[in-house]
C-alpha cells in the first residue's frame, strides 16, 4: 500500500517537474510470436511525449487538412485527416520510450530514418502508447461533462464554490488568482512554499467573500403588493425619504 | 477520399540506406513486426442441416482448421485505415468503413489455411505479396457466420491487441 502511494507520488512529481513532458505506460503480454498491450500483462513499458500543446495541433492540422465538399450547394470545408494525424503526431511528439528502438530526433522532429524503424513496430503497441498520450492531452467527453456541470455551480449567484473540484475548475480559480494577483504562473507555483500558499488561498478566499457581501449589500429589495388571489405586483408607490 | 499524402515520399534514396551497416546487421526489435510475427486464428466447424456451423473447440466430430496472419505494423495500420476512412459530410466527422478495412486486412495480411486441405478451389493465391481479388472472392464465398467469426477473432487481435 505504502509502495504503490510512494510511486503514484513519483509520478505526480515527475509529471509537476517536466511540465513539457507526459509520461504514459502501457502492460505487455506475449501471445506466441507477437507482443500485444494488455491491461493484466507481465511487462510494462514507458513512453515519453512532449506536451501536445497548441501549436502542435495548429501545425498538424494544417498538415493534415484537406477539402471536403458539404452540402448540396459545392460548399467546402477543410478538415483534417485524423489517421495521417496520429502518424505526425507521433513524429513531432515522442520523445523517448523503453522500446529497444532508440528514438533519434533533429530539429523537433523524429528523424525519418528513426520513423522507418518506429514504423515497424506491431500496431496495437504503439496504437497503445498514442491513445493514453491522446487521453492526456485532450479532455474527453465525460470530463467535458464535468465541467459544465462544476461551472454552472461555480458561476451560479448564490455560489459558494465547488466540493471536489475537477482538474479545469481547480486549474481556473488557481491559476487565474494567482496569476492575476501575484503573477505566479503554472511553473512557478510547483516550486511555491505550500504554508504561503494556504494563506494567500485563505486571503483569496476571505477577499471574495467580502465582494460578494458588498454586491448584495448594494441591491434594493423590490417592494411588492399582494393582490387579488394572493398575486404580487410591482409596487406603484413613492418613495418618501424620511 | 482524403488526399493527404504519406510522408513516406521524402524517405532517403534507397543506395544511401545500403551504407548503414549497423541497421543491416541489427537484430529488429521484439515489438518490431517481420514475416514470423504471426498468430493464428483457429476454427472449429461441424455440419449439420446443410450448413456449416462455428462450434467450441473439443466438440464432437468437428473439423478443425487454422488461418495464419501476419500481424500489422503501426506504417501498415495508418495506411490501411486510410484508404478505408471517408468523411461524412452530414455528421461532419470521419468514419472507416469496417467491411472495407476487414477486406484489406484478409488480402495483405491472410498468410494461409488449411480450408484448402480436401479443397483445391479453396487454395490462395498471393501476388506481390497480397492475395489475388480471385482469392479475395474465393474467402467472401465463405459461409457469413463463418467469415464474421474469423473477422472478430481477427480484429481482436489487430483493434484489441488481442
Amino acid at each position: 500500500m505504502s509502495l504503490a502511494a510512494e510511486e503514484i507520488a513519483k509520478r505526480e512529481w515527475e509529471a509537476m517537474s517536466n511540465p513539457d513532458e507526459v509520461r504514459v505506460r502501457i502492460r505487455v503480454s506475449r501471445v506466441g510470436s507477437i507482443y500485444t498491450p494488455n491491461p493484466e500483462g507481465s511487462l510494462e513499458e514507458e513512453a515519453v511525449f512532449k506536451v501536445f500543446t497548441f501549436g502542435d495541433n495548429h501545425i498538424l492540422e494544417k498538415a493534415t487538412g484537406y477539402k471536403e465538399h458539404v452540402g448540396d450547394r459545392g460548399n467546402e470545408v477543410t478538415v483534417t485527416e485524423p489517421n495521417e494525424f496520429k502518424r505526425l503526431m507521433v513524429k513531432r511528439n515522442l520523445l523517448s520510450w523503453t522500446l529497444d528502438i532508440p528514438i533519434e530526433r533533429c530539429d523537433g522532429w523524429m528523424t525519418p530514418e528513426c520513423y522507418e524503424r518506429v514504423s515497424r513496430i506491431a500496431a496495437p503497441v504503439l496504437d497503445a502508447f498514442i491513445r493514453e498520450f491522446e487521453l492526456k492531452s485532450y479532455v474527453t467527453e465525460e470530463e467535458e461533462r464535468l465541467i459544465n456541470r462544476q461551472s454552472a455551480i461555480l458561476f451560479s449567484e448564490s455560489s459558494r464554490g465547488v466540493a471536489d473540484a475537477c482538474e479545469a475548475v481547480s486549474l481556473f480559480c488557481t491559476l487565474g488568482n494567482y496569476w492575476e494577483k501575484f503573477g505566479i504562473n503554472k511553473n512557478s507555483l510547483v516550486h511555491f512554499p505550500q504554508r504561503e500558499y494556504l494563506m494567500l488561498k485563505l486571503m483569496i478566499g476571505r477577499e471574495s467573500d467580502a465582494i460578494r457581501t458588498k454586491t448584495s449589500a448594494k441591491k434594493q429589495p423590490v417592494t411588492r403588493i399582494a393582490g387579488r388571489g394572493g398575486r404580487t405586483r410591482p409596487s406603484t408607490g413613492k418613495r418618501i425619504s424620511l | 477520399m482524403p488526399v493527404v499524402k504519406s510522408r513516406k515520399e521524402n524517405k532517403k534514396a534507397p543506395e544511401q540506406k545500403q551504407d548503414r551497416v549497423d541497421e543491416q546487421i541489427m537484430e529488429p526489435g521484439k515489438y518490431e513486426v517481420t514475416s514470423e510475427t504471426t498468430f493464428d486464428v483457429e476454427l472449429f466447424l461441424k455440419e449439420g442441416d446443410g450448413r456449416w456451423m462455428v462450434v467450441n473447440p473439443g466438440t464432437d466430430s468437428a473439423e478443425e482448421h487454422k488461418l495464419v496472419f501476419r500481424m500489422w505494423s503501426y506504417d501498415e495500420m495508418v495506411e490501411m485505415k486510410k484508404k478505408a476512412t471517408t468523411y461524412d459530410a452530414t455528421r461532419r466527422i470521419h468514419v472507416i468503413d469496417n467491411d472495407a478495412l476487414n477486406r484489406l486486412k484478409i488480402q495483405k495480411f491472410l498468410q494461409s489455411w488449411t480450408l484448402d486441405r480436401e479443397n483445391p478451389r479453396l487454395k490462395l493465391h498471393r501476388v506481390g505479396g497480397v492475395l489475388t481479388d480471385e482469392s479475395w472472392q474465393t474467402f467472401a464465398k465463405l459461409q457469413p457466420n463463418i467469415i464474421n467469426y474469423i473477422f472478430d477473432r481477427m480484429n481482436e487481435v489487430y483493434e484489441l491487441g488481442g
